[in-house]
């Protein structure tokens, strides 16, 4: 597109009725192109901050002594569509809890969560929610998840996003009944704390 | 006037007596009073060393899980010392956290960083004494608390012992 100038006025020689719609589309892929770019920023964002709560809550959670003592290394499990990616690897890499290494795994089944002490359950599992927490129901493995309702239907912390911070609640007695004990600590920065 | 020069000779003594026991009971009140005055500020260094403390270790998981309010909470039981004219944590990379004042003002205090490798630091600064202490969560500095009290406790004190020492020295001299 050039501009020409006639009779003191700049015109546009390209600029065409028709044209006006590409300009629109121009503009609508250009914000749809921005939005995008900053959801994956605080997505990603989000992602580090739970990575690190996750990591941060092994320090407020006491293990019955035979599920500490049965692994060389402290396991945060993942259950079903990963969406960490590499953030794991930035924020908890090479960092220790209650003296063993941290390890990041990734696995497919509930039944794989035996070694884990804690278990972050995807939100692409909701569906199948109930039959996890079937199968973890005799492992002491703290379970985590985003997903709406987590704790409501039996699972232990639940992050919950409020005014664009992290937060999260806790479902106090599916933490007891598997043996773990929650720090009052914790409990104090829990936005709810359900019993039952 | 060998009498009169024995009556004034005998109130010479014991005007030079009083001057001397009257010096004497001055020095040891002095004495007192500034080793009081020491113990005293030692005591509140500790006490608020002690407070800065509990204030610090039950703000850990307000610090780690990024809740404010929960430490804001934790800072205003410090309102059960009237001596503590304002608190506040900050971060570890230095960031106001959380403040508390007994009137409610927010301003977050603006205080030199802990000198490096220290773990707790205090001074005496215009009327206040502030002790700062570094929140160490197993073995990693998670934040740090700053509580600033006035030395009102100090200076009544002194004045009672100002009064008590004058009362008893007025007492012993007539």
């Amino acid at each position: 597109m050039r501009a020409h100038r006639s009779s003191g006025i700049y015109r546009c020689t390209g600029c065409s009725r028709g044209s006006f719609p590409q300009l629109v589309a121009l503009a609508a892929l250009s914000v749809f192109i921005l939005t995008s770019i900053l959801h994956a920023q605080s997505a990603h964002t989000e992602y580090q901050v739970k990575a690190a709560y996750l990591y941060n809550f092994a320090k407020f959670v006491e293990w019955p002594p035979e599920v500490m003592s049965s692994d060389s290394s402290f396991n945060i499990c993942v259950l079903g569509r990963d969406p960490f990616d590499s953030t794991f690897q930035t924020t908890i890499a090479g960092e220790s809890i209650k003296g063993k290494n941290v390890l990041v795994k990734r696995i497919p089944r509930a039944q794989d969560a035996s070694g884990c002490q804690i278990l972050f359950i995807s939100s692409f599992e909701e569906a199948r929610l109930k039959d996890i927490l079937d199968v973890l129901d005799k492992m002491s493995v703290l379970t985590v998840s985003d997903m709406p309702q987590f704790t409501r239907r039996g699972g232990m912390i639940q992050f919950v996003t409020e005014a664009n911070r992290v937060r999260f609640e806790v479902n106090l007695t599916s933490a007891e009944r598997t043996g773990l004990t929650l720090s009052s600590q914790l409990l104090k920065v829990a936005i709810g704390v359900r019993r039952g | 006037m060998l009498i009169g020069s024995g009556a004034s000779i005998t109130k010479r003594l014991t005007r030079m007596n009083v001057l001397v026991s009257g010096a004497a009971l001055l020095m040891a009140c002095a004495a007192f009073v500034t080793y009081d005055w020491i113990t005293s500020r030692e005591a509140m260094v500790h006490n608020l060393s002690i407070q800065a403390q509990i204030a610090g270790s039950n703000s850990v998981s307000a610090l780690l899980f990024n809740d404010p309010q929960s430490a804001e909470n934790t800072l205003s039981a410090l309102k059960a010392a009237p001596n503590i004219v304002s608190a506040c944590i900050y971060t570890a990379e230095g960031l106001a956290f959380a403040s508390y004042s007994p009137n409610g003002s927010r301003e977050a205090l603006t205080l030199p960083a802990l000198p490096l490798g220290q773990l707790e630091h205090h001074w005496f600064q215009d009327g206040h004494l502030v002790v700062a202490r570094k929140i160490v969560f197993e073995g990693k500095p998670t934040g740090t608390v700053y509580i600033r009290s006035d030395l009102q406790e100090i200076s009544h004190r002194l004045k009672r012992y100002a009064a008590i020492a004058a009362a008893g020295i007025s007492s012993a001299l007539n």
